[in-house]
């Protein structure tokens, strides 16, 4: 009987274990719509006082390019901190949950008293088109941040803008329609026109090929990329035909949504939108003006034989 | 016609041989044994997250988990035994069956005795290393080997020969085996991407082989592994083109473009890797239950076949791998069990890193403590829970200094003779 007295304390202890045990874990930054490459993740806010003179500091914030296609990989920032710098902290203003920790580089010896740093970041599908803050803080030896650093980058839209969206001189496109959808499988947008020309991202134009040599008019309205075509994911699965003119008014176009492939996945979802320029002057841009959505499944493969799914019968500009 | 004739004439005296053989020589009946655990449980890591990697796996490791559900079949004759043991598990993602020993033994095993005097086992065997390596999953109070032995030895079985045997105290284990024990990194499980064979050697002693009652007892180990590593080749390559966005704007231009030419096949190559160990239990029995205190300690070169997987042959210089345990196991009466180990391995005494642009030495030694309690069904059933503190050098601090990477994990484990 008294063997069986230790099971009073033990299976207190082994249930008071599993209670401490359940936790909340810290993050390592997987989820992040900003995630830095060999960088360690520090959850909560980017320490350091905005905009001062404090000490270390980050003397430069250079971009490659500060116009950046959505969802960029290796993305390259890199700069420059004051010599008693000891590591460099670089988060988004206002996304994410934390920021991520590089260990500054070599002394820049064109820069006297300077060391330079730098990390490759990728920049998730998520993260909203237009202009974005990144912050940066160096820490000292003692892990004492200075002041922070900021510079603006800018997110190119997910949708055929022309660029409008980081560049304000440009036009934006009078119509786009996008269909994008959920897995890795070769879906493609089909469209018939008015004049019933089936057009797919294999014949890209809207209007017949005048036969003449030489690219088509750039302003001609067309199907922008064959998204995972032959299978090969390339991380946007979204097909849009893009209408720099506006239609006819009036004229109506038949949609279809036509799993060419399903390249293994079982099931798909889809949605289709179509965008169409409001507004005048600088303040003009696209807004979503018709939308729908559905699932298609492997048995929906049609290897082209097809048009695929009717999605809308009647679209009329 | 002729080769009808041919096969006549030697199908009709083996026909003959096999209806006469019941007559002439009765076959022994084997003594047949059948048996087996069941370890389920439930894990929770504290790096866990929601996500999938690059490589399509989960990044989420708190889940329920067949760890191991082992079905022992044996077949023993007076010089002969068969042993097959099958293994199911989830912990590497899907459900995998597999045979995890499939052994065919000779042995010669005075009468009265307990233990083969010699033993041959050929076959998909044990690997005769230390003592963890040896232990059967189910004697171990610990859910997992420490994290040295799971590092240099990421399967605890490997096909090859292995020669032993026991008088009194003292065991002897001599084996040449593939060096390919399936798991971790270890591409060629199964196989043997070269003609060296590993080495090993076990001398121990265990004075609870004696038979007395003596209420204290003391065993260990003394290991040695010598043999080579491989270092696969690369295949040779078609000439391409490769774009980088240079000034990041997403569209080709012609000095972003670079011919990557054909490369030929490099050679593969082998490596030499070594380890010794040794190991020392200590048990005492006292009224509440057995007292038991475990340790062991390895030293290696290259041969970290899971965690930091060691290539010579690529960084051009040998890595040194030292780690050990000392653990203690105490039985509170019949039904109740606890303990607490001490793990440490170092996968590389030679590390670098770079801090302010200066190459330094840095740690990358790994510290686990674990203490564990459990409930026991004696010879039937275990409840057991444990909690591992694990500090590394994995992340990194504001200042950019490796630091401790949150990754404690705590595992609640059912396991069930059948």
């Amino acid at each position: 009987m008294r063997h069986f007295s230790n099971i009073r304390w033990i299976l207190p202890l082994l249930l008071l274990g599993l209670a401490a045990a359940c936790g909340e874990d810290e993050s390592l930054g997987a989820d992040e719509p900003f995630r830095a490459r060999n960088a360690q993740f520090i959850e909560g806010e980017l320490p350091g006082a905005p905009a001062s003179q404090g000490r270390p500091a980050v003397t430069s914030i250079e971009l490659q390019n500060p116009i950046t296609v959505p969802g960029q990989a290796q993305k390259s920032i890199r700069g420059r901190v004051s010599e008693d710098a000891w590591s460099v902290g670089v988060r988004l203003k206002d996304f994410g949950s934390g920021y991520w920790v590089v260990p500054i580089g070599s002394p820049e010896p064109q820069n006297p008293g300077e060391s330079v740093w730098s990390m490759s970041a990728d920049l998730s599908m998520t993260l909203p088109s237009g202009p974005i803050t990144l912050v940066a803080v160096a820490f000292d030896a003692e892990g004492r941040p200075g002041a922070q650093r900021e510079t603006t980058l800018c997110i190119a839209s997910r949708i055929p803008d022309n660029g409008s969206t980081c560049l304000p001189g440009r036009t934006s496109p009078e119509a786009v329609i996008v269909l994008e959808w959920s897995a890795d499988a070769d879906l493609d947008l089909e469209v018939l026109t008015p004049q019933g020309r089936l057009i797919t991202p294999k014949k890209p134009l809207v209007n017949e090929p005048d036969g003449e040599p030489g690219a088509p008019d750039p302003d001609e309205a067309r199907i922008v990329a064959d998204s995972v075509g032959a299978c090969i994911p390339d991380g946007l699965r979204q097909e849009s035909l893009v209408f720099q003119k506006r239609p006819p008014s009036g004229s109506t176009f038949q949609i279809f949504a036509n799993l060419f492939s399903s390249c293994g996945v079982r099931a798909l979802s889809f949605r289709l939108t179509v965008f169409e320029a409001r507004g005048e002057g600088d303040a003009r841009r696209l807004e979503a003006v018709f939308s729908r959505s559905g699932l298609l499944n492997s048995e929906d493969e049609t290897g082209g034989v097809s048009t695929g799914l009717l999605i809308v019968r009647d679209y009329k500009f | 016609m002729t080769s009808l004739l041919t096969r006549k004439t030697w199908c009709i005296p083996l026909f003959a041989a096999l209806v006469a053989a019941p007559a002439a020589a009765e076959p022994k009946a084997p003594n047949l044994s059948i048996g087996g655990y069941l370890q389920s449980q439930y894990e929770e890591h504290a790096e866990s997250e929601d996500q999938l990697s690059q490589s399509g796996e989960t990044l989420n490791l708190d889940r329920f988990v067949l760890r191991r559900a082992r079905l022992r079949m044996a077949a023993d004759y007076d010089y002969a035994g068969a042993y097959l043991e099958l293994n199911g598990s989830t912990s590497g993602g899907n459900l995998a069956v597999d045979v995890h020993r499939a052994e065919a033994r000779l042995r010669y095993q005075p009468e009265g005795e307990d233990r083969a005097l010699a033993q041959a086992t050929l076959g998909l065997t044990k690997i005769p290393f230390g003592y963890e390596l040896v232990q059967s999953s189910s004697q171990r109070l610990f859910m997992e080997r420490a994290l040295v032995i799971r590092s240099l030895f990421p399967g605890t079985t490997d096909l090859g020969l292995v020669l032993g045997g026991s008088y009194k105290w003292f065991n002897l284990s001599l084996a040449v085996m593939n060096g390919e024990p399936r798991g971790g990194a270890v591409k060629f499980a199964g196989r043997d991407p070269n003609q060296a064979k590993d080495l090993l050697i076990r001398v121990g002693a265990d004075t609870a082989q004696l038979g007395s009652d003596a209420p204290f007892s003391v065993s260990g180990n003394v290991s040695v592994l010598t043999g080579k590593g491989f270092s696969p080749g690369q295949p040779a390559t078609k000439a391409r083109i490769e774009w980088t966005d240079v000034n990041e704007d997403g569209v080709i231009q012609g000095f972003e473009q670079t011919p990557i030419p054909g490369r030929a096949a490099t050679r593969s190559q082998n490596f030499n890797r070594w380890a010794v160990g040794a190991d020392l239990q200590l048990a005492y029995r006292t009224s509440l239950g057995a007292t038991r205190l475990l340790g062991e300690v390895i030293l290696a070169q290259n041969l970290d076949r899971n965690l930091f997987v060691n290539d010579p042959t690529l960084t051009g210089f040998d890595t040194r791998q030292f780690g050990y345990y000392a653990a203690i196991v105490q039985e509170l009466g019949e039904y109740a069990i606890a303990g607490f180990r001490y793990d440490y391995y170092d996968p590389n005494a030679n590390s670098l890193d770079t801090r302010r642009g200066a190459i330094v030495p840095a740690s990358m030694t790994i510290e686990t403590f674990s203490p564990v309690v459990g409930l026991v069904l004696p010879d039937v059933a275990s409840l057991t829970f444990q909690y591992d503190f694990v500090r590394d050098h994995l992340a990194r601090d504001e200042r950019g200094i490796p630091t401790d990477l949150a990754n404690d994990a705590w595992t609640l484990r059912l396991q069930v003779k059948m």
